[in-house]
């Protein structure tokens, strides 16, 4: 108990400080780097939510399509409807929500390698009926024209009042999924995971564990689709496709996927290196793909166990590593 | 009537391809139980590995065709060494990493040809068949669907008649056994990553006077791939060539009649509807843990 | 004595190989009852069937006179029914205390809302409260932070027995409890089962070592073939010159 306590604290500590420096920060930065922090705040929103579906132990690939349900379904029913930001943001993450309780059905009959060429093939699929009907999704080319939040006179279509609009409801968003990670759904998800069959033999429905985790986690991430896409004023395939998969699994793996905040330590570390490769950007696809590879080679706990690898040497050798 | 006889033609000539590609996947997957993410792209690079040698430099396409293969059976080669072996025990670690070489591999490729439109190579052999007046079969294609039925018999002679061949396939119906039987898994996931790598190579080189190539083909490649794996069965070689006969001719017929996208659209409902009532596939065998 | 469990005309067959053929039985209320035989007699599958994690090819379970043949073992465990495993299936990366937690899911299953919002609190905490009791009384208090699979063997099996019964069953079935222990451990071992019987559940145990069942149980199923050869207590099946035989038969 007391451990995990201390841990909590931490934790929390960081998450605070970490806003703290978010709200000051964008005053020091130029346009594009504004940008360039909302996508990472709603990225850390993705990474967040991802880490939510894998407590279960299967990792998806349809995540990012999830994301792009929301994002459809937002810039879709504002433009063509003229409903509100504030009514489709919510009904984003419900839509996605949806969707992926439909494909539990057939996903969750698969587990491992299965799981995870069918949940790229279902998001594969979906995606490509994005560019297949261009009424209404607009084809490989998207919709564009998504209008932007109103609110009172605030100008959302400026990077400072829309990222801190954005931080607030990511902000709330990672709240909540830590909340969960830390109840008791939290614990009965690890339990899932680690011997489903003995979770099952106490009363755990580990089918409505692995939805409940699948669906929470997609309508999450949902609201992030949303988010990015009134931001930039485009929804398109490309912006969901496997190559942003990719990203998502790699800012977890190479922060680490054993506790809460190495997902979100990955997307911030990463994105702010990509950032400053701009000058190199034909480069970056291959940089981080090195990154991958030797993140796993040689530091499969990700940054994340940094500072316990350091610990550990300081450590006399009283025990033999395990 | 025309129409489909020549969709039939068409059909048949695109699943050497599918084929050629998906044999590769199956193979290092049937071994090692490592899905190599990179595939596509290992194909991708015997294209551009034609286009760079024979388009650029005029080499003699045969000659750059064998370069791709020997090329991309050396990444492969790397690959297993390097990544996949380390990984044996953990096959999402192994999958990862094959996502990481994936990216690489599409920078080299865009660093080799550079950004903008897609590559064309001219066909190296020109003209066309007129069969009954009405179905024409270029002879470029008809030159790659012979190359593929060739390869594939090859190694479907390497696989049930040489001692290799039979190891390979002991150790992707059981590894364990296998192990136990003396049978050293390291050397035969060395020589199945080579066959497999050696048919991507050779699949990119065929495909590439009749698609446009660019860094990114390797999506399309790695998807059909998937298909035809699944439907034919994880792990079984024939499964996945008559498998792909049977997609061919499916993707085909609808790319004609409706749309590519389409086509692949319900490839992929076909495949989770397959995983979902026989992830065995039409000839698999199950998976052992 | 009301019946608790009963066993009607069970069958298991796989492929064309009868595993267990026609077995009947009933177990009645706060009773220790034993589930014995020589190997391959259909014990465990009887057991896994029982559980809910293998469906019979015919035949019935009743528990207190409903049906629960066929249904998933989660929905088995909330109406009481609760088994443990026969090798030392924990969760080995989570700690001692952890592991209970997680039996007492019955009593603290919550919804989402609740749990992002906190609305749960003092369900948590009797859940907390709940999983602590069972460790003492497990005797597994000082031993709480420390992870599952740090644990020596005999405990491992005390965490078992503490993880089920932290989801407080009424019935309460053992996978072969003593297989690989000592005779220390496996004194522990019945005198802990002794105390749990103690408490109100009923036991239904399948094993294999003898000496430990003839002390421990009220009364005796002996399964050979797939069949019920005898039913009774322990004198009766001792003294069954049938039992004898298919043990010493059955090696």
């Amino acid at each position: 108990m007391n451990s995990s306590r201390k841990f909590n604290l931490k934790v929390a500590l960081l998450l605070v400080l970490l806003f703290a420096g978010l709200v000051i920060l964008p005053h020091f930065l130029k346009y594009h780097q504004q940008d360039f922090l909302i996508f990472l705040t709603i990225n850390i929103l993705v990474v967040v939510s991802y880490r939510l579906v894998t407590l279960t132990g299967e990792w998806s690939l349809i995540h990012a399509v999830m994301m792009g349900v929301g994002a459809y379904t937002s810039a879709l029913l504002s433009k063509n409807f003229d409903i509100s930001f504030w009514i489709t943001l919510p009904l984003a993450g419900v839509m996605a929500g949806v969707v992926a309780l439909l494909l539990s059905y057939p996903l969750f009959r698969m587990t491992q390698f299965y799981f995870l060429i069918g949940s790229f093939a279902a998001g594969e699929a979906i995606r490509l009926c994005w560019i297949q009907f261009i009424k209404p999704f607009g084809g490989t080319g998207g919709t564009s024209a998504i209008p932007s939040p109103e609110l009172m006179n605030i100008d959302f279509l400026e990077p400072i009042p829309y990222f801190y609009m954005v931080l607030i409801i990511v902000g709330i968003c990672v709240y909540l999924l830590y909340r969960i990670e830390k109840s008791r759904i939290g614990l009965t998800l690890h339990a899932v995971h680690w011997k489903g069959v003995l979770a099952e033999s106490v009363g755990v429905n580990t089918w409505n564990y692995r939805t409940l985790a699948f669906v929470v986690g997609s309508l999450f991430v949902g609201i992030a689709g949303a988010l990015k896409v009134h931001y930039i004023g485009t929804v398109a395939p490309k912006q969901f496709d496997i190559g942003f998969m990719v990203f998502i699994l790699i800012w977890v793996i190479v922060g680490g996927y054993r506790t809460f905040y190495g997902a979100i330590l990955g997307a911030v570390v990463l994105s702010i290196i990509d950032e400053m490769l701009r000058g190199v950007a034909q480069l970056r696809p291959a940089i981080y793909g090195a990154t991958l590879i030797l993140f796993i080679l040689y530091l499969p706990g990700g940054l994340e166990s940094i500072p316990q690898k350091i610990k550990q040497l300081f450590r006399t050798r009283r025990e033999e590593p395990v | 009537m025309d129409l489909f006889v020549q969709t039939v033609v068409n059909g048949f000539i695109q699943s050497g391809f599918y084929a050629l590609a998906a044999i590769g996947l199956v193979l290092v997957f049937g071994v090692m139980r490592v899905v190599n993410f990179a595939h596509g792209e290992l194909v991708m690079i015997g294209a551009y590995t034609i286009w760079l040698f024979h388009a650029q430099y005029g080499m003699p396409y045969l000659l750059t065709v064998i370069l791709a293969i020997l090329l991309v059976t050396g990444i492969g080669l790397l690959m297993e060494r390097f990544l996949f072996r380390p990984m044996i025990n953990d096959p999402l670690g192994g999958l990862i990493c094959s996502i990481g070489v994936l990216f690489v591999l599409q920078v080299v490729a865009t660093y080799v040809g550079g950004e903008g439109p897609s590559k064309q190579v001219p066909p190296p052999f020109e003209g066309t068949l007129i069969l009954m007046d009405t179905i024409r079969i270029p002879y470029q294609r008809l030159f790659s669907i012979a190359v593929s039925i060739l390869a594939l018999a090859l190694l479907w002679y390497f696989l049930t008649r040489t001692k290799l061949g039979w190891a390979i396939r002991a150790v992707s119906m059981d590894r364990e056994a296998a192990t136990l039987q003396g049978i050293s898994t390291i050397r035969i996931s060395t020589v199945a990553i080579g066959v497999g790598a050696a048919m991507a190579g050779l699949a990119g080189a065929l495909m590439a006077p009749l698609t446009n190539i660019n860094p990114h083909m390797g999506h399309n490649v790695i998807i059909t791939a998937f298909i035809v794996t699944i439907v034919g069965g994880v792990g079984s070689l024939p499964g996945a060539v008559i498998a792909s006969v049977l997609y061919a001719l499916f993707h085909t017929f609808v790319t004609t009649y409706f749309s590519g996208t389409i086509a692949t659209i319900s490839g992929l409902l076909i495949m989770v509807l397959v995983l979902i009532v026989r992830p065995t596939g039409i000839m698999g065998h199950r998976v052992s843990e | 004595m009301t019946e608790i469990l009963q066993v009607n005309n069970l069958t298991m067959r796989f492929g064309g190989l009868v595993a267990v053929d026609q077995v009947s039985f009933s177990v009645d209320e706060g009773e220790i009852r034993g589930l014995i035989g020589p190997n391959g007699a259909g014990k465990s599958t009887t057991f896994k069937m029982i559980a809910g994690f293998l469906s019979p090819t015919s035949g019935d379970v009743l528990f207190r006179n409903t049906s629960i043949t066929n249904q998933k073992p989660s929905k088995i465990a909330a109406l009481g029914v609760v088994r443990t495993f026969q090798e030392t299936t924990l969760f080995q990366e989570l700690t001692v205390f952890e592991n209970v937690l997680i039996g007492t899911h019955q009593d603290a299953r919550t919804n989402i809302f609740s749990a992002m919002l906190g609305l749960d609190r003092d369900r948590q905490r009797s859940a907390v409260d709940s999983a602590l009791e069972m460790l003492e009384f497990m005797g597994l208090s000082d031993r709480r932070e420390q992870l599952a699979a740090e644990l020596p063997l005999g405990l491992q099996r005390s965490l078992a027995v503490a993880i089920a019964l932290a989801s407080r069953p009424s019935l309460l079935l053992m996978d072969e409890p003593f297989a690989g222990m000592n005779p220390e451990e496996t004194r522990h071992m019945m005198e802990l089962t002794e105390r749990v019987r103690e408490t109100g559940v009923t036991i239904v145990l399948v094993e294999h070592n003898m000496k430990a069942v003839m002390g421990l149980c009220d009364r005796l199923v002996v399964l050979n073939f797939g069949t019920v050869l005898d039913d009774g207590t322990p004198e009766r099946v001792r003294n069954n010159p049938d039992v004898i035989q298919a043990y010493l038969g059955g090696g």
